[in-house]
């Protein structure tokens, strides 16, 4: 029987093992291949799928939502993200020992998961810009000189790089913090 | 709350005078709002910059969402939900371990058979026809498009024309691990250059993306796929793929997929 999309997230929270041995098939070889590739193991590539799924099934416990791309992109953008966010730990535990040290399993996981919801409001807020915006913004985030922006799309002064690159983040600032969620993670 | 306050852009692009940067720290540790909005500016750059994961203030964890959270990590239900997932992978774990044990048996035991079906299909033909259809200089090129050229991206794709597929394959990832926007046709080289490593397993997890990136080029993974089994001499698995192309005519390679299942039958 074929299980829709929107149904899945539904079901899965129920721990419906058949459902997560359909995911592990489906989804697997594509985390197994980035972790693999970007400095982890097999093992590592397990535990992201296993944390991936719980941080899901937690997210809709708490509160139901419905996952407007396709699950797969987004299941795999749980899990990129998930192990880009183990690749910065290790190598802060590389250099400071205490900060992993008294954190238990159940706060990073809550960690990880409002830092995923913090990630997901920022990357929506950023899509609602006008595309000159986006652009501006892309290569200001990239941290371009004003200058090189000004040559680049053919301002006439920095100044007005810098003026409008202000108003279009002033724009993304305000989107984001009018956002009920925003009020939620502040404190992240 | 119109505006932040414009200062802070040239706070953190280092811009500022010492003076004018010690004078702005000050008025920071006295003004909550102001720190508020330094804070979030500066999450804004490392979020969209993409390069370092935005690690949260573990003040959070006092939050009431943190707290939900929090209780449902350490309930009874979320151990035994944890415990089914871990099942799953260690029974995908041992069955792919079996699946081999199975198949060297199989194996050994057409073994004799083998001398045989040499005769009947060549494998150089399989090389020769992967050859044939592969069509390297049909892939549209990476960098000539839009004029934010990335520079991992272009690096991948020299490589990937020098024929340094492993060099190739390791610059593809380090672009997928750290951009968000990602350009689908770098699945398209990383996929053939996995393929001329033969390594098919990581070449079908590139297509497996390509299909899911919800873009012009994704109808193109099948047939990419296809190319996977014919280079890896699977005739089961490149028969199955090659059916599903020719389902619809409007699919990408219809024409190419049906000289080729003719071909190899």
């Amino acid at each position: 029987m074929q299980i829709t999309e929107k149904d899945q997230l539904k079901q899965l929270v129920t721990g419906d093992k058949e459902l997560m041995q359909n995911l592990y098939k489906k989804e697997f070889p594509k985390i197994r291949s980035f972790v693999l590739t970007n400095n982890g193991d097999i093992a590592d590539a397990e535990d992201v799928f296993q944390k991936a799924l719980m941080q899901l099934i937690a997210r809709y416990k708490i509160k139901p939502f419905v996952i407007e791309s396709s699950f797969s992109a987004y299941f795999y953008t749980v899990c990129r993200n998930l192990w880009r966010r183990e690749l910065n730990k290790q190598k802060r535990i590389v250099t400071n020992d205490e900060v992993m040290e008294h954190s238990k399993e159940a706060e990073d996981m809550t960690m990880a998961t409002l830092e995923q919801e913090k990630w997901e409001l920022f990357q929506e807020k950023l899509t609602e810009l006008s595309d000159n915006c986006k652009q501006l913004l892309q290569l200001f985030f990239q941290k371009v000189p004003y200058k090189d922006i000004m040559e680049k799309l053919g301002y006439n002064t920095d100044n007005v790089v810098r003026q409008r690159i202000f108003n279009c983040k002033s724009q993304l600032t305000k989107l984001i913090k009018s956002d009920t969620r925003y009020n939620q993670i502040k404190e992240l | 709350m119109k505006d932040y306050p414009i200062e802070i852009d040239d706070y953190l692009s280092g811009t500022m005078s010492a003076s004018e940067k010690k004078a702005f720290e000050e008025r920071v540790a006295n003004d909550s709002v102001l720190a508020e909005e330094l804070k979030l500016q500066k999450d804004m750059q490392t979020i969209y910059e993409d390069q370092e994961w935005l690690q949260g203030d573990t003040e959070a964890l006092q939050t009431e969402k943190a707290t939900q959270l929090k209780s449902f990590y350490e309930s009874k239900e979320a151990t035994n939900i944890k415990s089914a997932i871990q099942e799953v992978i260690a029974e995908n774990r041992s069955e792919s371990k079996n699946k081999t044990f199975w198949f060297i048996g199989i194996a050994a035991s057409i073994a004799v058979l083998i001398t045989v079906s040499l005769f009947v299909f060549k494998d150089n033909n399989y090389d020769e026809l992967y050859a044939s259809y592969i069509h390297m200089d049909e892939i549209p090129s990476l960098v000539t498009r839009g004029e934010d050229a990335n520079k991992l991206l272009e690096n991948a794709q020299l490589l990937f024309e020098d024929k340094k597929y492993k060099e190739a394959t390791e610059s593809f990832a380090a672009y997928h691990a750290k951009e968000t926007a990602i350009d689908p046709l770098s699945y398209i080289y990383s996929g053939i250059a996995y393929i001329e490593l033969n390594k098919f397993d990581e070449a079908i997890a590139q297509f497996e993306l390509l299909a899911d990136s919800n873009t012009l080029q994704s109808k193109k993974a099948n047939w990419y796929k296809a190319l996977v089994f014919l280079k890896q001499k699977n005739k089961a698995k490149l028969k199955d793929i090659l059916q599903m192309i020719i389902l619809n005519k409007n699919n990408y390679k219809y024409k190419e997929a049906q000289e080729l299942l003719e071909e190899i039958n």
